[in-house]
């Protein structure tokens, strides 16, 4: 209640006098009570003497301190919940002592399911507290949960060290090993809310339990197309004791309970005098995605980001319960990877030495996305999309490995600078993506998901070289797409030997002419191949693909393409994809309205897509938060959407939700002033 | 044998102290430092016999193109040499003998900045010490006014004899000064050693002359749509100072938020602050006026009235001020303003005026009396005005109507109290004031309103605008926004659209006498502490060498390899610029085109 900026434990004299009554146990008596009437005296008396020494009224400084307490006797004042005033009374004193002490008037009432600002006198409710409990069973978790949703409206205060986490009837010990870093996780992002470390405020509770439990998980700890990522959570109070109860059928299913139990967490600034960790006491949500696959695209062949920005990025992900980090690793520009077994490639193709990604750093960058319940799908992007790092093949006697590298003028060869695609008819070519591949799989442990990259491959590349025409001839083809189609067949067959000879469930290609007819179903097999679809919205490549029964994971470029909108970064040519998508634009995309209901099991999902031509270092974070956020509860919840309007409620919670990524050390971009968060409703 | 151990562990200390495992090289061709395709291995980096072959494409810059890759470009003569040598930044020395006294510390401030600059692109860790530098400083003036008469120009020489350098800079006012420190800083770059450490090398030969072509030359940024830290605001005033920007705009305060303290109304910064986290402390505003004077940045406040006012202004009927601000919070917005929340000044209330008086008061002590501000001024919405009875009735009683014209009255009448307000409050009458561009600089009624010789207008039209020219034939002095080129929030909202570097670029301002300069603005509502350097940078850099070199000849793919240069230069500041185009552009000039 009480704010100081400089000096938090300052004792006012008045304060210090209802302490020493408190002490003396209501009714003070005797010596007590002279010091009692002795403090309140000279409380009085240095009163007046402010009183007399502060301006006029009518001076041009107006605000004396007898206007000052006129003032707070006028103000409106709020009568609503009073807990949270320990000390009434005490404040009004405070700006007399101190004038860098500054006391917010500001305080949140609930009205019609909606937080409404307004000025009060003395006990003040917190907008976090006032969102967290306003809004019926639409408030405060994002992704919104699907199943049942039953948010109490109590809330209690508690104190991290009264966490107890445990795990109960969960056999499998890598899910139980698993659990053991999601608590850390869990307690760390609590920490994260935390704005005055070891504040004084009285808990409700004497401890707040935490079981989770994961029973009869067999395979839980591996994350795969089936499984079962849903979870419920209860929330219970016994007592002094509140217990929290996190049931799933995977390791998943419980860290998605902890993220949800985490959202219902908040820093209350009002709380006791200093402010305290607030949590809803009474809940049962049951919840599961409508999606299994629900990704993010993040690019390192344009731009190099350490791997500590990239790991930002699975902590936004995790926040929002997406679940594929799919790292489009290298690309034309650029091969970052340090290959232990083809050191060549970084050495070629990486812009420098310092910007290299080793195999530790994969490892290291896989257990982190796994225990925040992410898997990291590697691409290695061919034939199309690579030139850099595959430069040495003839000078190792390797032939050609990659052809048109660097070649000019560009236009001519590929679809940005600098060109460079893969020779179809070098075997060394196949045996190197194979070796890399093999690397990375066994960094990743990802086996049952595989993407080859595949798109864009510019004909007049391989057209110029005669020995491809020759090759071709020989085996009677003319169409440069079927030596595409071949190209992507062989490294098919050669990814499975890399994948430790386990067929992978889907294989998954960007869409391209080759995923159209008829060439998608001459030679591709739709119960392993799966198309992940960026065309615009409206193309027919989509709807194609799923009458002729193939899986597809959506990534349609004029929705969820995060890297649009900043022009063209070249001197010719256009902008490459047109205006930003906002994330009303992202969040309102819903493809499959119109797909026919037997082929939305096809859907796998979604990926939203970062591009990183035009993205600098720091801006990865703000480009992606919180429209990848806005993205993941598309994915995950589903919810309808009213035409092109958005409603109030996800503005709210969305609102919410960037102060949690803010809270975690995440740069986010700004979706309107401040002052509409603070105002809900009102600037829709 | 135990030797032979030590050796080991002592060569793989050594080896891990220099990560790569293999390292990139640049050379020169027809004046453009292009990546060569073969990597060096660790063994291979002590062979480069300085043929041509570079480890830093900025050391490589330096010699290979004969503007040195100076950002902005020198506006006068510019002759650089060939060769760099090895140097320290502890072996540089200053000479200020020469620098009037009243400037001396500044200067000396100025020198200070410039090794403190110099120490993240190479300070322990440096390993090269050929050479010494003597940096002869000569300062004419003890003036240290910052303003659109300040003299900000300088030459600079820099001549080798044997390890010895000698710079001399001479310059009229300290600023002058500073920016030739800044160019000198520019003459430096990074190299990676024959041993793999950071090196640092500078240019052997350099005589340039220079100054800037138009006198003000600004960024404006919000702190009231969307809070900004301290450190974040003196970091943007890093960047300026790198690019010899001399204008920081600060949009304190709107109808949003009202972050600054203000000691004699401490009820402004309560009711008008987003939280207690998110107040500019009366020291705050001064430690970011120091930082931006002694960077040669002026931090011109603006605080806008009468519209775009409405936070913080809520407490007035409460202890019995009436209304200071009218349809302040008021809904449904659109009928009352132009962007949620709606707020507009009390021009009929005298105790409005009173509480400015109290605020300007403030605010010009920390400035200083001398010091411009920008009393904002733009998109009053009359509809607001027309809605209060007890505006309207004040002007029945002047007999007044409510008609436009009278409301327009009414709002000139505003400005014009202002500005004897802060003549009071400075004891002078000499000190112009900023007003944005609205229906009331319109250039059939502005006379009637707005005195040339007290008022600055800043247009922020588009470019197809008449306005700034039919402004300037009135006589009225201009600070040019222009829209739909330096306007960094464009591209996230509404129909707007993304100005990409190359647009900033070629954006050219008249130089007609009465135009003072421009400014990029990077409006608050949609960028973060997050987002914020990548927003203004590189962008503003490129406003930059519009306003202080305004080159007629150099296109954009002649700027973007220095451009690329800049970008690294912000990075020593810690300023993280968006990207122009894949690193490998960055790396092949021109073969991005």
């Amino acid at each position: 209640m009480v704010f100081s900026r400089k000096l938090p434990f300052k004792m006012r004299p008045s304060v210090l006098s209802i302490r020493i009554a408190r002490m003396a146990g209501g009714v003070p008596s005797g010596k007590m009570r002279r010091v009692l009437v002795f403090l309140v005296l000279i409380t009085g008396v240095l009163l007046i003497a402010m009183y007399a020494h502060a301006p006029t009224l009518v001076s041009l400084q107006p605000f004396t301190a007898r206007s000052f307490k006129e003032l707070r006797q006028h103000l409106v004042t709020f009568l609503g919940d009073n807990r949270s005033a320990e000390i009434p009374g005490v404040q009004l004193y405070e700006f007399l002592n101190d004038s860098r002490t500054f006391q917010s008037p500001w305080s949140w009432a609930c009205v019609a399911g909606r937080c409404e600002r307004r000025a009060v006198r003395s006990s003040r409710i917190s907008l976090a507290t006032c969102t967290a409990l306003c809004g019926g069973s639409t408030r405060l978790i994002w992704p919104r949960p699907t199943g049942n949703i039953i948010l109490g409206d109590d809330s209690t205060v508690f104190h991290l060290q009264q966490v107890a986490m445990i795990t109960v009837n969960t056999s499998d010990q890598s899910v139980k090993n698993l659990l053991e870093h999601a608590k850390v996780i869990f307690l760390n992002n609590i920490k994260s809310l935390i704005k005055v470390p070891n504040s004084k405020g009285r808990a409700g509770v004497d401890n707040f339990v935490i079981y989770l439990s994961a029973p009869g998980t067999q395979g839980g700890a591996k994350l795969t197309l089936e499984t079962d990522e849903s979870y419920k959570l209860e929330v219970l109070p016994k007592g002094k004791l509140l217990e929290a109860r996190i049931t799933a059928k995977s390791f998943y299913g419980v860290r998605h309970g902890l993220e949800t139990l985490s959202q219902m967490i908040w820093w209350d600034e009002t709380a006791g005098r200093q402010g305290a960790l607030r949590v809803i006491s009474q809940a049962i949500i049951e919840d599961k995605p409508m999606f299994a696959y629900r990704g993010l695209v993040v690019d390192t062949g344009r731009q190099f980001f350490p791997i500590e920005e990239l790991k930002r990025v699975v902590d936004g992900m995790a926040a929002s319960k997406l679940n594929t980090f799919h790292w489009h690793l290298t690309d034309s520009q650029s091969f970052p990877f340090d290959s232990v077994q083809f050191p060549e490639m970084a050495r070629w193709g990486a812009y420098s030495g310092d910007q290299v990604y080793t195999s530790e750093d994969v490892k290291e960058f896989v257990e982190y996305s796994r225990v925040r319940g992410v898997r990291v799908l590697i691409e290695i992007d061919s034939p199309a999309h690579a030139g850099a790092g595959w430069q040495w093949g003839a000078e190792h006697g390797y032939g050609e490995l990659a052809l048109c590298v660097d070649q000019q003028p560009w236009s001519s060869y590929c679809g940005e600078p600098n060109c460079g695609q893969l020779n179809p008819i070098n075997e060394h070519s196949y045996r190197i993506l194979e070796g890399l591949y093999r690397e990375l799989l066994d960094l990743t442990e990802v086996r049952d998901i595989i993407h080859l990259g595949g798109d864009e491959v510019n004909m007049d590349c391989w057209a110029q070289y005669s020995n491809i025409t020759a090759a071709m001839q020989a085996q009677n083809i003319s169409d440069h797409h079927v030596l595409w189609a071949e190209f992507e067949n062989k490294l098919y067959r050669r990814l499975i030997k890399a994948n430790r000879d386990e067929t992978p469930k889907a294989v998954i290609l960007w869409s391209s002419p080759l995923t159209k007819r008829p060439y998608i179903n001459t030679y591709f097999d739709p119960k392993t191949f799966v198309v992940q679809s960026w065309g615009g919205s409206n193309w027919p490549e989509t709807p194609d693909l799923l009458e002729d029964g193939f899986r597809v994971i959506l990534s349609h470029v004029d929705a969820w393409y995060l890297d649009c909108g900043f022009g063209k970064w070249r001197e010719t040519g256009e902008a490459a994809c047109g205006e930003y998508r906002t994330w009303q634009t992202v969040y309102n995309h819903r493809p499959w309205q119109v797909y026919a209901q037997q082929q939305i099991s096809l859907v796998l999902g979604g990926e939203a897509a970062i591009w990183n031509e035009q993205t600098g270092q720091a801006s990865l974070g703000p480009r992606l938060w919180p429209r990848a956020s806005a993205f993941a509860e598309r994915l995950w919840s589903d919810l309808p959407t009213n035409g092109y309007s958005t409603e109030e409620n996800v503005y709210t919670r969305l609102a919410a939700h960037v102060e949690l990524l803010l809270a975690r050390g995440l740069k986010t971009e700004a979706v309107w002033p401040q002052w509409c968060s603070q105002n809900p409703g009102k600037c829709l | 044998m135990k030797t032979v151990f030590f050796i080991c562990i002592l060569l793989a200390l050594a080896r891990k102290s220099h990560q790569a495992s293999f390292y990139r090289t640049y050379e020169c061709v027809n004046n453009l430092c292009q990546r060569t395709a073969r990597p060096l291995s660790f063994s291979e980096l002590g062979d480069i016999s300085s043929n041509n072959i570079y480890t830093t494409v900025a050391a490589c810059r330096l010699v290979c193109s004969n503007t040195a890759g100076l950002w902005p470009l020198p506006t006068g003569s510019l002759e650089t040499g060939t060769n760099y040598l090895g140097v320290h930044p502890s072996n540089f020395r200053f000479d200020m003998q020469d620098v009037a006294s009243g400037a001396r510390p500044f200067v000396s401030q100025s020198t200070n900045i410039f090794l403190d600059n110099l120490r993240p692109v190479c300070d322990e860790d440096c390993t090269m010490r050929q050479s010494t530098v003597m940096v002869h400083v000569k300062v004419n003036s003890s003036n240290l006014n910052l303003d659109w008469d300040t003299n900000e120009q300088y030459t600079l020489n820099l001549s080798t004899k044997g390890n010895n350098v000698t710079v001399i800079i001479v310059a009229m006012t300290a600023y002058g000064a500073r920016h030739g420190l800044e160019t000198l800083s520019q003459l430096t770059a990074p190299i990676i050693t024959p041993d793999g450490g950071r090196g640092l090398v500078i240019l052997d030969f350099a005589v340039i002359k220079d100054k800037p072509v138009f006198p003000h030359r600004g960024l404006l940024i919000d702190t009231a749509r969307n809070f900004l830290p301290v450190t974040d605001i003196l970091r943007t005033i890093d960047g300026l100072a790198s690019n010899k920007m001399n204008v920081l705009h600060w949009h304190a305060t709107d109808s949003q938020s009202f972050p600054l303290e203000i000691k004699s109304v401490p009820l402004m910064t309560e009711f008008g602050a987003y939280g207690l986290d998110k107040i500019y402390s009366a020291e705050d505003m001064a430690q970011i006026v120091m930082y931006g004077k002694a960077r040669g940045v002026r931090v011109i406040l603006e605080l806008d009235s009468p519209s775009h006012a409405g936070a913080g202004w809520e407490w007035g009927e409460s202890i019995g001020y009436g209304k200071l601000a009218v349809c302040a919070n008021q809904q449904p917005w659109n009928q009352f303003c132009i962007q949620p929340p709606c707020g507009q000044l009390n021009p009929v209330n005298l105790r409005t005026y009173r509480v400015l008086r109290s605020i300007y008061k403030d605010v010009l002590e920390i400035w200083g009396h001398e010091s411009v501000l920008h009393l904002g001024g733009d998109e009053v919405f009359l509809p607001c005005w027309n809605s209060s009875v007890e505006i309207i009735s004040a002007m029945q009683e002047r007999g007044m109507n409510r008609s436009e014209e009278d409301f327009l009255k009414l709002w000139g009448e505003f400005h014009s109290t202002q500005v004897q307000m802060l003549d009071q409050e400075r004891n002078s009458n000499s000190i112009s004031a900023i007003v944005w561009s609205s229906h009331l600089t319109s250039p059939d009624i502005i006379e009637n309103h707005l005195d040339k010789k007290r008022f600055v207008i800043q247009t922020w039209v588009e470019r197809s605008s008449p306005l700034p020219r039919k402004l300037l034939r009135l006589g009225y002095r201009l600070i040019v926004s222009t829209k739909d080129a330096w306007y960094l929030d464009h591209g996230f909202w509404g129909t707007t659209t993304y100005h990409t570097w190359r647009d900033v670029y070629n954006n050219r301002l008249s130089r007609q006498e009465g135009v003072l300069g421009g400014e990029t603005c990077m409006w608050g509502e949609y960028v973060s502490p997050g987002s914020l350097d990548a927003r203004i940078w590189p962008r503003t850099a490129a406003v930059a060498e519009r306003l202080w070199s305004d080159p007629q000849r150099i296109s954009t793919a002649d700027a973007e390899p220095r451009l690329e240069g800049q970008r690294k230069r912000l990075k020593y500041l810690g300023i993280s610029s968006d990207a122009l185009a894949p690193e490998w552009c960055a790396q092949h000039p021109r073969q991005c085109m």
